[in-house]
């Protein structure tokens, strides 16, 4: 049974579910990870919950100084800097500029004690975090007396009755951190792990150990949204084919040819993008017809036309959706972009993904709801949106409306597209007269895909890319 | 070399920044006075911070380890950490000719 009255909520979404009700209480934890995995916002959000909840708390910073967390937090829309003003966070900077490199004997952090004394009395605080660690010990050398101190500080905080948790940079193997500093914090491990995992970029956290406490030893996904870090804590069965090699196809034969001839990975992201006309709800139509005949669940979230629009037109280039929609393995979810803002559909999104819970999605076009800001909301949206699908192994694919030009992309996609593990860009064009629609692959990472041009033919029976100028077509750039 | 840092011993300042007058303090003390008084000259001036008497200079000064030492003239200033018990390295660390 959890003794929850032991245990202190740290506030980031999903993190206490899987903690079995939150850090130790009066204890340090360690929270472990590599560059830019979310440590320092993990720690920020910590300080802030707390704050939120009159248990005040102090920062210790040893890289950056205030003026740098404001910016760097500023992005987040969890209030950071308002706790500072507000007196409810301190900020310690140990400015590690400043600490010296020499050492001549035996030493203590007393100074440190102190300064932290002092910033604790202050604005009574229950909180503590330390970020990170490694910068202290690179500064002042590693040595049996750093430890010893280190051991010290965190015995002090406890034994002040503060709640808190070190950062530092995970370790190989074994070793929960770099420098084995979990022998100091012998209470709750936790692991945020940023990694590329058959092509996908996962972000996944894990309780490495909590003694005397229950928790769940899973790795959860998250993602680092406006809100700072959210965690999706998932049953174990679900994370076992997320890491599969599976290809799926993408419901169009030609297509699956150019990419290796097999199709995409599951679990990835594909940008479809093109000019109006290009045929781009022909290629997600085909895409959630394909799963369908699998037997895959799939939702297809339309933004423009309505459900019966799309069977209408649908139907009329080959792809008769409806016993799928019959059947309940298909289901569309019509949504005007005015109706709400970006984060509603995502909220919306999330809900119907969980209730439907497809194998396939297709969101088009997808620029209608992000629109075309290179930065801000709809950037930071559809990091959570595509973290959320594949978080639940969900393949899908996104169509954004672009205006025609002959490289086929243009700066305002490289926001979308670097999140996107295959990018297909259409194209239609009047030559002499007639109309004609080209396509091809720009990127598919680690797929050996096709770097030439097709012709795409919509007939009643379906699309088709079709390789022109006797089988190879023109190289696309 | 005539511009030995002896003649310009007045314009040596040190800061020895301890938490109470421990006994390690007062070896940490007199090895800094020995060692000023060998190598820099009997007009550098050493001053001893207590910050049990002045907790809010920890912060003010950015000290972290006790004792710490701080070269504060001539400028640029140097610091080092420990009880200086390794001469050779607070000479080094404190920028101090070993003449």
């Amino acid at each position: 049974m959890n003794d929850t009255s032991s245990k202190t909520l740290t506030y980031v979404p999903g993190l206490d579910h899987i903690l079995g009700g939150g850090l130790p209480t009066r204890r340090i934890s360690l929270v472990t990870g590599g560059a830019g995995c979310g440590k320092s916002v993990l720690a920020a959000q910590f300080l802030v919950g707390g704050a939120g909840a009159g248990e005040p708390g102090v920062l210790v910073t040893f890289e950056q100084g205030l003026d740098e967390l404001r910016r760097d937090f500023r992005g987040f829309d969890f209030g950071f800097a308002e706790r500072v003003d507000a007196g409810e966070i301190q900020v310690l900077h140990v400015d590690s500029d400043t600490l010296p490199d020499t050492t001549t004997g035996s030493f203590t952090l007393d100074g440190l004690l102190l300064q932290l004394e002092g910033a604790i009395e202050e604005i009574g605080a229950k909180r503590v975090a330390l970020d990170t660690l490694e910068s202290v010990i690179s500064e002042l050398g590693d040595s049996a007396n750093l430890r010893r101190e280190l051991r010290r500080l965190f015995r002090w905080l406890e034994e002040r009755g503060l709640t808190g948790l070190v950062t530092a940079e995970a370790g190989h193997g074994e070793a929960f951190t770099r420098r084995g500093l979990e022998e100091y914090v012998a209470d709750c491990v936790i692991l945020l792990d940023f990694r590329i995992r058959n092509e996908l970029a996962t972000r996944r956290a894990r309780v490495l150990k909590y003694r005397g406490g229950s928790h769940s030893g899973d790795e959860h996904p998250f993602l680092i949204g406006p809100s700072g870090i959210e965690l999706f804590p998932l049953t174990a069965s679900r994370l076992e084919y997320e890491a599969s090699r599976e290809r799926i196809g993408t419901g169009i034969p030609s297509l699956d040819e150019m990419l290796d001839g097999t199709g995409v990975h599951r679990g990835s992201s594909t940008l479809v993008s093109g000019s109006p006309g290009a045929g781009k709800s022909s290629l997600g139509a085909a895409f959630v017809d394909g799963a369908c005949r699998r037997g895959e669940r799939a939702l297809y979230f339309s933004f423009e036309e309505s459900p019966e629009q799309i069977l209408r037109n649908m139907e009329a280039v080959g792809y008769d959706l409806r016993p799928w929609v019959d059947g309940d393995l298909l289901v569309f979810e019509s949504r005007r972009p005015s109706q709400r803002g970006l984060e509603g559909h995502l909220f919306g999104i999330q809900r119907a993904v969980e209730e439907h819970d497809p194998q396939v999605v297709v969101l088009d076009p997808f620029t209608s709801i992000a629109g075309p800001q290179e930065t801000g909301p709809s950037r930071s949206m559809l990091v959570r949106l595509v973290d959320l699908l594949k978080g639940r192994s969900i393949t899908t694919m996104f169509t954004a409306l672009e205006a025609a030009n002959l490289s086929g992309h243009s700066a305002s996609q490289s926001h979308v597209s670097s999140l996107m593990d295959t990018w297909v860009v259409l194209q239609a064009k009047r030559t002499e007269g007639a109309r004609h629609r080209y396509g091809w692959i720009l990127k598919s990472r680690g797929i050996e895909h096709s770097r030439y041009v097709r012709e795409l033919t919509v007939t009643d029976e379906g699309i088709e890319f079709v390789a022109t100028d006797g089988g190879r077509g023109e190289a696309a750039d | 070399m005539d511009e030995t840092p002896k003649a310009l011993a007045r314009d040596w300042h040190f800061l020895l920044y301890v938490a109470g007058m421990t006994p390690t303090a007062e070896a940490a003390h007199r090895r800094l006075e020995a060692l000023v008084a060998d190598h820099v000259g009997p007009d550098a001036t050493v001053e001893v911070v207590d910050l049990n008497q002045e907790p809010a200079r920890a912060r003010l000064d950015g000290i972290v380890a006790i004792p710490t030492v701080i070269r504060t003239r001539p400028t640029p200033p140097r610091t080092v950490i420990g009880d200086l018990t390794d001469t050779a390295g607070a000479l080094r660390g404190l920028g101090i000719p070993d003449v």
